[in-house]
């Protein structure tokens, strides 16, 4: 019998979003029969989802909060609340195919192992070749990034339908389909709320953990699609969005960058793009700046958050995290 | 907080009324701590259109964007083609809280709609009429004060009048309209005609559905700011009448900075002095400077005037001109707003003589801030400012002569002057207004950005952080940022060094921000003009070639044309000449048809005599028969009788010869008549043949020839023809008498 997996998904309440993703997940699980557990966080301050969840899918357990918590608050309030010591932690607008978690349950290993978290293949609407998992963390400008090289133009061509199905490390699991470990989410101190209220949080929480000594694997062999709907995008400006990945990149950048040389790199670099940004007034770099610089005492200096065991260097974790470094 | 100021004009290009008071504004809510942005257009040839410079005043700053383009039409004049697009950069630029309006012609309104759009509350202040008169004076194109409110028919009827007075080429300066006693007769009656209330709507029905659409744009404009503010209540009570909510308009009494003219001594009564009368404003059809003149010319021995004005109406400001000449009138022309005290100074009373709805003149407020008494006209907004009898004098408008006794009561009452001058109360202060105009600012502009519905709990913190670093200028986050990268050097253990502050490049900066939006500016208009001149160059090149092959038709159509016309020419002459040869061959044929007829009655009288003669041929023929039968019966009588034969051998001889001489008579006569008949005939074909010719016209002077030719034939064959019928007449009597043929026969019947 397989392990069992407990199934964590934060939803807002948004019932035609979630009813599909639950559907193909509930005939996964009926499926697998490991008696893994679906529990939804309803995260939308309201008690919206209980009763229709109990009424369309009995198996599932709602977890309801009296206040909006944010995606990482109501996904790490399922982990706490989780039977199971396997999280699969998945946004509502996920739609998961047949057999999406052995592999992942595969490469997470057994209880020993140094796995915090393994990631499917996400394609983007259902795209073949359209993957979201497959990451990497580079610097632009002296500011970490997030690329994702298979919906980027540039990189797409290099990644073929084989290389896709194998299995690499990544930086970070996307928090939107992943399977972790409980255990070691907890070790190293969950979701750093310096990131809230969205974006970067889960790329904080992988490169903890690599810092940890843990690692973050891509599994090609599982598959699930991402519909993308837009489970922030319909309820917040755009402007705020961009502004908060903008701010988190650079929070993320202070809070990991190490090497002295790398962050007067950095420094150097944002003076000068503070200067272009003045010219070509790219307003969202400014504004995510100003909020950052206002924020950093959360991630440097006496407000920075360590986890206990964390050895690895930033530009280490980089190359061993890369699925893309030669050799 | 940081407010914009948007107005149609600024000094020092633009100096009067309201341009100088949004100036003073400017500097006063500086003065209170109000970061003030204005946004104001100016001409300057030298710059792209809709570039923008920012210049650094005294407390605020001025965006001036330059608008050299004339309007082409109603509804560019209503909202400028990207002038709105230009509008929302300098938003974007100076991020206010709020944007106050003075005024947006010259801008469009275009620039309101960009303003809400952007979600900024926003203020307009109606210093005239425009919100509800397209024209800002609410007065007609006659320069009659105008009551019709939302009737976009009335409005039609004005478009329709200026149309026409622009079609006269001499009031193509006319401004508000014209003085329709300075129209010849004709024109004056057009113009009322074309501003008559029954006039058929048919007439002009596409000026009115133009109208309609303008006048629906303009309000659903105003219609998005938050409030109004009207100087006056005729004002406020005028925008509500036109169509504004009550809720939103509000009276806002002008402020005006008093101090420098408080500080001017008093004016003096004209029982020392000549007293000095003065007038300070534009000088403009409908300010009633000529109502004026004519007020003062009986006065001009008894008082001084003083004129400072101008305006770009040169023509009435040149007949003005000339009138003030006349009436020894002291015309200064312009100030600038710093003279404004020592203007004041040099005048004893100021006088408004309006001939519109005059709304609240700064000067009133200025000159009352001097203590100099005001004579006004009497509209209602000019009540609100001058009180009648208490602190100046109002009068009719346009009525000269009551404005003339207004002005006569001043020189001849020094108590009333005094009276007067000593009721001037104090001016409400522009520090006072602008207090009030913060608290309004305040309401409208809280500070704190209102979040958009639905934002999730967890997210409105950030959103609202997000929201007021939206409310910073570029130029307040890249200090912000610039400062904190050094404290975040710090934090690191980094070179703080490395972050370099960004004011030392706020001004390049500046400079590149602008040189960057010139660029954009001139690389989409280059690409436009590139592409247009693409464009233009292919169509000229089409029209090039049609011009080539018009030009070879045209010089082919030219020369044939030419050819034509010189063939015309001939033809015309020949036309001439043949007309005369016509006039000369009806004459010649009506003469010849005159001879024709001579010649027709000769022949018929040739044909009788032929047939005269014929008759006598036949006469002969028949005698000589008888002869034969009784020279038969002679010889037969002979033969019986011979002593009768002698006698009738005697007679036979004789009858022989009378025989011999009748058939040589007769033979030559018969010849003759054959001839005779022969003649005629030829005759009567060449006359035909002739007559032929020259009724064909062909020939006509052949035709005279052979006319001429056949007159004389034909008299010389008339001749000849009464010649010989006379001789054969004679030559028969000759016969018949000499052979005593007729007593022979007789007697030859008697023995018978």
């Amino acid at each position: 019998m397989s392990t069992p997996v407990s199934i964590v998904i934060p939803a807002l309440g948004d019932r035609a979003l979630l009813e599909p993703g639950l559907r193909s997940l509930v005939k996964e699980v009926e499926r697998r029969g490991a008696g893994d557990e679906i529990l939804v966080v309803d995260d939308s301050g309201e008690v919206q989802l209980g009763p229709w969840l109990y009424d369309r899918f009995p198996m599932v357990r709602c977890l309801v909060h009296a206040e909006n918590l944010g995606f990482a608050k109501a996904l790490a309030a399922g982990i706490h609340t989780a039977a199971h010591p396997l999280i699969f932690a998945m946004n509502s607008d996920v739609r998961v195919r047949q057999g999406f978690l052995e592999p992942l349950l595969e490469a997470m290993g057994d209880a020993s192992s140094s796995v915090f978290a393994a990631v499917p293949r996400i394609l983007l609407h259902g795209r073949a070749g359209a993957v979201e998992s497959l990451v990497s963390l580079r610097l632009e400008g002296g500011v970490a990034r997030a690329a994702q090289p298979a919906l980027e133009d540039s990189d797409r061509a290099v990644l073929d339908e084989e290389r896709l199905r194998s299995n690499y490390p990544v930086p970070f699991p996307i928090g939107g389909a992943c399977l972790l470990r409980k255990d070691l989410f907890k070790r190293i101190g969950g979701f750093d709320p310096a990131f809230e209220p969205f974006y970067l949080e889960d790329l904080d929480l992988g490169w903890r953990a690599w810092k940890a000594g843990l690692s973050c694997w891509y599994v090609g062999a599982s598959v699930v699609e991402h519909e993308h709907r837009g489970t922030i995008g319909v309820r917040i400006p755009e402007q705020v969005i961009l502004t908060a990945i903008e701010r988190n990149r650079l929070l993320f950048t202070w809070k990991h960058l190490d090497d002295p040389k790398l962050q007067g790199d950095h420094i150097r670099q944002l003076s000068l793009r503070v200067g272009e940004a003045g010219i070509t007034e790219d307003r969202t770099f400014l504004s995510a700046l100003c909020l950052a610089l206002e924020d950093r005492h959360k991630v440097v200096g006496d407000g920075r958050a360590r986890a206990s065991g964390e050895t690895a260097s930033f530009e280490r974790i980089r190359t061993e995290s890369d699925p893309f470094r030669e050799g | 907080m940081r407010i914009a100021l948007v107005v149609h004009g600024f000094p020092p290009h633009e100096c009067t009324g309201v341009e100088t008071h949004v100036a003073a504004l400017a500097k006063c809510l500086g003065q209170h701590g109000v970061e003030v942005e204005v946004f104001a257009p100016r001409k300057d040839p030298r710059a792209p259109e809709f570039a923008q410079r920012r210049e650094a005043r005294e407390g605020y700053h001025v965006t001036w964007i330059v608008a050299n383009q004339t309007p082409r039409s109603a509804a560019e004049h209503l909202d400028r083609p990207g002038m709105a697009a230009a509008f929302g950069e300098f938003l974007e630029r100076t991020r206010p809280a709020l944007v106050h309006f003075h005024h947006v012609v010259k801008l469009g309104v275009g620039l309101i709609e960009e303003t809400a759009r952007r979600g900024i509350p926003s203020i307009y202040t109606a210093h005239d009429y425009y919100p509800i008169c397209h024209r800002t004076v609410l007065a007609r194109p006659d320069l009659t004060r105008c009551s019709t409110l939302r009737d976009s028919a009335a409005c039609a009827r004005c478009d329709t009048a200026v149309s026409f007075l622009n079609r006269q080429n001499r009031w193509s300066d006319y401004h508000a309209g014209v003085l329709p006693e300075s129209l010849p007769a004709a024109e004056r009656t057009e113009l009322a005609r074309l501003l008559e209330s029954s006039r058929p709507a048919s007439e002009y029905s596409e000026s009115i559905e133009s109208r309609t659409a303008l006048d629906l744009r303009r309000k659903e404009a105003f219609d998005l700011l938050d409030l109004v503010l009207a100087p006056t209540q005729f004002l406020r009570a005028q925008l509500i009448a036109g169509g504004f909510d009550a809720d939103r308009v509000v009276v806002d009494p002008y402020g005006i900075e008093s101090a420098a003219l408080e500080a001017l001594a008093p004016p003096r009564d004209s029982s020392t002095r000549l007293l000095t009368f003065g007038y300070l404003g534009g000088a403009l059809k409908h300010k009633g400077l000529h109502v004026l003149l004519e007020a003062f010319a009986p006065l001009r021995d008894q008082a001084r005037l003083v004129i400072h004005a101008d305006s770009s109406d040169r023509e009435y400001v040149h007949a003005l001109q000339l009138r003030a000449q006349e009436l020894g009138v002291d015309w200064r022309g312009a100030f600038a707003a710093a003279e404004l005290a020592s203007v004041l100074e040099g005048i004893d009373v100021l006088i408004v003589p309006s001939i519109w709805w005059e709304n609240a003149p700064f000067v009133i407020r200025e000159a009352f801030a001097a203590s100099r008494p005001v004579i006004a006209s009497d509209t209602p907004a000019l009540r609100e400012s001058v009180r009648d009898g208490v602190d100046g004098v109002l009068v009719p408008p346009g009525d000269v002569a009551a404005l003339h006794a207004a002005m006569q009561r001043f020189i001849d009452e020094p108590e009333l002057f005094k009276l007067l001058m000593g009721n001037v109360q104090p001016q409400r202060s522009l520090d006072v207004q602008c207090s009030e105009l913060l608290e309004r600012y305040g309401k409208l502009a809280p500070g704190k950005p209102k979040l958009p519905e639905g934002i999730p709990a967890s997210a409105r913190a950030f959103t609202e952080r997000v929201l007021h670093t939206e409310q910073l200028t570029l130029r307040e986050l890249a200090q912000t940022a610039s400062e904190g990268l050094s404290a975040l050097a710090a934090s690191l253990g980094v070179d703080p060094t490395l972050a370099q502050p960004v004011d030392v490049r706020e001004l390049a900066i500046e400079h590149l921000q602008d040189a960057r939006r010139e660029i954009a500016w001139r690389v989409s208009r280059e690409s436009r003009s590139i592409a247009d001149l693409e464009r233009e160059r292919e169509l000229r090149m089409a029209l090039a070639s049609e011009l080539k092959r018009a030009q070879a038709d045209g010089d082919q159509a030219r020369n044939a044309l030419h050819r034509a016309q010189i063939e015309l020419a001939g033809r015309g002459r020949e036309l001439e000449a043949s007309e005369q040869v016509i006039d000369a061959a009806r004459s010649a044929l009506a003469e010849e048809q005159r001879a024709h007829e001579a010649a027709r009655s000769a022949l018929e009288a040739a044909r009788h005599a032929l047939e005269e003669a014929s008759g006598y041929c036949n006469q002969f023929a028949a005698q000589l028969e008888e002869l034969r039968v009784a020279r038969e019966e002679l010889a037969r009588e002979l033969s019986v009788s011979r002593a009768g034969a002698l006698r009738a051998e005697q007679r036979a001889a004789e009858l022989a010869s009378a025989h011999t001489d009748l058939a040589r008579g007769f033979s030559e006569l018969l010849a003759h008549a054959q001839w005779l008949e022969q003649e005629s005939a030829s005759l009567a074909r060449r006359f035909g043949h002739d007559a032929v010719a020259l009724h064909s016209g062909t020939d006509f002077i052949a035709a005279r020839a052979a006319v001429d030719r056949f007159e004389r034939e034909l008299a010389w064959r008339r001749g000849e023809m009464t010649a010989a019928q006379r001789e054969g007449g004679s030559l028969l009597r000759a016969i018949v008498r000499r052979s005593g043929l007729g007593r022979r026969l007789r007697g030859w019947e008697e023995d018978k």
